[in-house]
């Protein structure tokens, strides 16, 4: 009587326990399944958000009108195409733009990547007060940036224009390139370039067996950064622009300014196929994920 | 190579372009923003008196209202941004299938090209009172002239700039990631949302202040998207500022707002830094 | 446009082959003695006057755009001035204000430019040293207009645009834009001028707060895309651009409405000025020709402005802007320019702090 009474006890703790684990695994399982339901909600609706514009773009580059009209446009017709492809104006912005870009970029990111390596070494109260001083181009409106330096540039009166430029874009560039160096570097373990150096490495081979490989993901996304950046820039380039020597944003900004053209859509448009070109480009040579993501 | 002599030297080109370049014009805009103004003039005249008028008007209730809203508007997009930014980045980090990685990162990185005047134009088209959405609007019964709704498509033009970028700089932090250390919780039996809390948000606190910091100060020197998806009814200080140096020629203004905007904004990046180390030692 | 071709040239033939160099070097020697660099506003005026451009082959001209308005331009000569880079400058009434007060004009003459005898004197505007700055080529009128297809009533006055009906429907200029002829139309309807302006802050007040401003416009363009893609209906603009986009849609100009509607017309000019420093004989020879009869008449059509030129003719298609002088007497108002110019700032000021907080 007593033994029956004990197994049933035990019985009875033992579903329970059963039942509490099942509920608890039943919940995760439920927990898991409302995250993950909710993450592919977001997905969906940002991708959605992201990606509208771009199609509402698309169509604007092909409207027939000569205006913006309501949408969806009435007509099409590749008129804004035609228009950008005569428009010797807007190719020699683009000229100028893509070899200033890639300057940019080259002496940003070198420059940056250098800085962020000294940053990634000093203590945390150092690295903090470098670090806001090296982030605070971001901060200024490019209207101060622009005005600061055509004022202060306009007394060296030789300076070729380009170059001009080339300093407005160093400076909004370069906080990309140190800010994104040193997340590429946050996450590599101090440990790891300790044991290299344990193990007889001097700092100079450490750095281009470990520290180097590991940032390059850092320094890749800062690199393309401060190429978008340097392509997309308006506000500096106006003020830093002169009437030979301007930068496809700029050119872009009289037209809109002046009077409302597509041509700026059929650019955008443009623009973006030649970015899928690159990225496609990049990805055959370099493979996509050893440029921005790591595959080592 | 003494460490110490290799840090200088690491350091050296970019505090030289940063003295050069920045510094220095910023000193004669500081300069500027004492000057007196003469109005019809272009600028301060040669040798203008020295004044505080130009700070002194900051103060009055007009030009507060418009420094708060815009960090607010600011402030709101990046919460928003670094919020869905998270899962998505962690999903591209973390997805099976490599091509699916490379078609999202190729798609983030295309929009990041995007033309910042087409991409105004053509949310404006999409959200603006005649825009694509507007049936829906007045179906839902929202009055697209309204001020909440100018500020909430304001949002929306910051976060289509901010979500991208922000997505960019977390998949840095995610991919440096152990992803042992995931499952080694959930074999645990935590849940899927508590291990992500627990585990993954702790060790990304860098890239999370990143991505947060940088949405955060480009939406508040942001100027294209209040400058037309604000309808000229929501103004930003970016706006306020360019009005004063292009179309008044009233540079000394001017001068004194990007003064007052440059140094709230360093203070909060500074904090923000400080608050993430924090973050990261505990 | 020449200019810019043969440097896009340039490089195709240089990425092909380098002994294309030799030649060029000739053609670049050319261009600097009689190119000039000339700053235009956009879209239509910068394709006309191209073309324009086109019929002569004397002086090659390299073809830039406002970024702004008129004013945006002027602190970037300021800040390279005395070698502003540019020779010829478009502008209007309040710019050669601004232009004369800096003195920067290189002084016109019948002589550099002999066809400004055929111009009404009364348009030449002089600086401090009472020398001529300016070579006007365009008369235009600011006018108010409202797209009739969507406006919900006629509008006769301008208190209609309290009406509630009107609610989100008014794109309205900032001061600084157009010079704020938009509130000087508010202040002469309320017993005002352009220094008695209490009455119409006091009016734009009630405006602001009634939500009949759908858009504030910050640019020229702002307000043509508003009008266009309908998100309003009504506003205030130099005539060129409604009068061509009364060709796609139906549009009703008030220029030629009673005073008592408040709808007042504003004349004014626009033209350009030599820039000294430059290559002062090419403008002037450039300017010249494109004030010629037939040339100014040409221009003119094509950007539905009035010609300065008194021998051109007319196009039917600008009538609305066209007055006799005693329709010029009862519709179009002149303001006063000099004073205009100089209260932008402070009136921009006041919008900030009193305006738009309260739409």
């Amino acid at each position: 009587m007593l033994k029956t009474e004990e197994a049933a006890v035990v019985q009875v703790e033992h579903g329970i326990n059963a039942n509490l684990a099942l509920r608890l695994a039943l919940r995760k399982r439920t927990a898991d399944a409302v995250l993950r339901i909710g993450v592919i909600a977001v997905v969906t609706i940002t991708s959605v958000f992201l990606l509208f514009p771009v199609i509402v773009t698309v169509f604007m580059a092909f409207d027939a009108r000569d205006y913006i009209g309501a949408f969806p446009p009435t007509s099409f017709s590749t008129q804004w195409f035609v228009q950008l492809a005569g428009s010797d104006f807007l190719w020699s912005a683009f000229k100028t733009s893509l070899l200033l870009a890639t300057a940019t970029t080259i002496a940003s990111t070198t420059i940056g990547a250098c800085a962020a390596l000294a940053i990634s070494w000093m203590t945390p109260k150092w690295s903090d007060l470098v670090t806001t001083a090296f982030l605070s181009p971001l901060v200024l409106p490019g209207v101060i940036i622009g005005f600061g330096l055509l004022m202060f540039l306009s007394v060296h009166d030789g300076l070729p224009v380009f170059a001009k430029l080339f300093a407005g874009h160093l400076i909004i560039a370069l906080p990309f390139a140190v800010r994104l160096t040193l997340v590429g570097l946050a996450g590599i373990s101090e440990t790891l370039r300790e044991a290299a150096l344990s193990l007889g490495a001097n700092e100079i081979q450490a750095f281009f067996t470990i520290t180097l490989p590991l940032a390059k993901n850092g320094i890749a996304a800062g690199a393309v950064f401060g190429f978008a950046t340097s392509m997309d820039d308006v506000t500096v380039s106006l003020f830093l622009s002169d009437f030979n020597t301007f930068t496809l944003p700029v050119a872009l900004t009289s037209l809109i300014r002046s009077s409302f053209d597509l041509t700026i859509a059929a650019a955008a448009v443009a623009l973006m196929s030649v970015t899928l070109l690159l990225l496609i480009v990049l990805d055959r040579v370099l493979g996509l994920e050893r440029a921005i993501g790591r595959k080592t | 190579m003494s460490a110490a002599r290799s840090k200088v030297l690491l350091l050296l080109p970019a505090v030289a372009v940063f003295a050069l370049l920045l510094v220095a014009p910023i000193l004669m805009v500081l300069d500027e923003s004492f000057r007196a103004f003469e109005p019809g003039r272009i600028g301060s005249v040669q040798g203008a008196s020295l004044t505080l008028a130009n700070y002194a008007e900051l103060l009055l209730p007009a030009y507060v209202q418009y420094f708060a809203q815009t960090y607010f508007l600011a402030f709101c997009a990046s919460v928003v941004a670094v919020f869905i930014a998270f899962p998505i980045s962690y999903c591209i980090a973390r997805t099976e299938s490599p091509s699916t990685r490379k078609a999202s990162l190729s798609a983030i990185v295309g929009l990041m090209f995007l033309s910042a005047l087409v991409r105004v134009y053509a949310l404006e088209l999409t959200f603006g009172s005649a825009g694509v959405l507007s049936p829906v609007m007045s179906f839902m019964n929202i009055n697209p002239n309204g001020r909440q709704y100018i500020n909430f498509v304001i949002v929306a033009g910051l976060l289509h700039y901010a979500i991208p970028m922000s997505i960019l700089i977390l998949f840095g932090a995610i991919q440096n990631l152990d992803p042992r250390l995931i499952e080694a919780a959930q074999s645990l039996g935590a849940s899927a949302l508590s291990s992500h809390i627990t585990v993954t948000l702790p060790l990304c606190t860098r890239g999370i202040f990143s991505a947060f910091v940088v949405s955060m100060t480009l939406g508040v020197s942001a100027f294209i998207i209040p400058w037309i998806l604000g309808r000229g009814r929501v103004l930003f200080i970016s706006n306020l500022i360019y009005t004063r140096f292009s179309e008044v020629a009233d540079y000394p203004s001017g001068a004194a707002i990007s003064i007052v905007m440059m140094v709230l904004s360093l203070l909060m990046i500074f904090s923000m830094s400080r608050l993430a180390t924090s973050f990261e030692r505990t | 446009m020449f200019s810019t071709r043969r440097q896009f040239l340039k490089s195709a033939t240089s990425a092909a082959a380098l002994g294309a160099s030799g030649s060029l070097a000739t053609t670049v020697g050319a261009r600097a003695e009689d190119t000039i660099t000339a700053v235009d506003w956009g879209g239509n005026y910068a394709n006309e006057i191209k073309k324009l451009a086109a019929k002569q082959s004397d002086i090659k001209v390299n073809w830039q755009l406002h970024a702004g308005g008129a004013m945006a331009i002027l602190p970037k000569i300021k800040a390279k001035w005395p070698n502003p880079g540019i020779d010829l400058l478009t502008g209007w009434d309040p710019s050669w204000q601004m232009i004369a007060r800096e003195g920067w004009a290189e002084p016109v003459t019948t002589e550099r430019v002999p066809n400004l005898a055929d111009i009404p004197h009364k348009l030449l505007v002089k600086d401090g040293s009472g020398n001529v700055i300016n070579i006007p080529r365009t008369i235009s009128a600011m006018v108010w207009f409202y797209r009739e297809d969507i406006a919900p009533f006629p509008i006769t006055t301008l208190d209609d645009l309290l009406d509630p009906r009107l609610k989100g429907k008014i794109c309205f200029p900032v001061p600084s834009l157009g010079s704020n002829l938009q509130m000087l139309s508010l202040a002469l309807h309320k017993g005002g001028d352009e220094r008695t302006m209490e009455p119409a802050w006091e009016f734009m007040k009630k405006l602001a707060r009634s939500g009949n401003i759908g858009r504030i416009a910050n640019a020229d363009t702002d307000i043509t895309t508003s009008i266009t893609s309908g998100e309003t209906c009504l506003s205030i603009q130099g005539a060129s651009a409604p009068i061509e986009r009364a060709r796609n849609f139906k549009i009703r100009i008030l220029s030629k409405m009673d005073k008592e509607s408040g709808f007042r017309t504003f004349i004014y000019h626009e033209g350009w000025c030599v820039l000294k420093g430059g290559h002062t004989d090419a403008a002037f020879k450039f300017a010249n020709f494109a004030i010629a009869p037939e040339t100014n008449a040409e221009f003119n059509r094509a950007i539905s402005g009035v010609p300065v030129n008194i021998k051109s003719k007319v196009s039917d298609e600008i009538k609305p802007i066209t007055f006799n002088n005693e329709e010029m007497e009862r519709f179009a108002y002149i303001p006063d320019w000099a004073f205009l110019s100089t209260q932008t700032d402070a009136w921009m000021k006041r919008w900030e702090q009193e305006i738009a907080p309260l739409l």
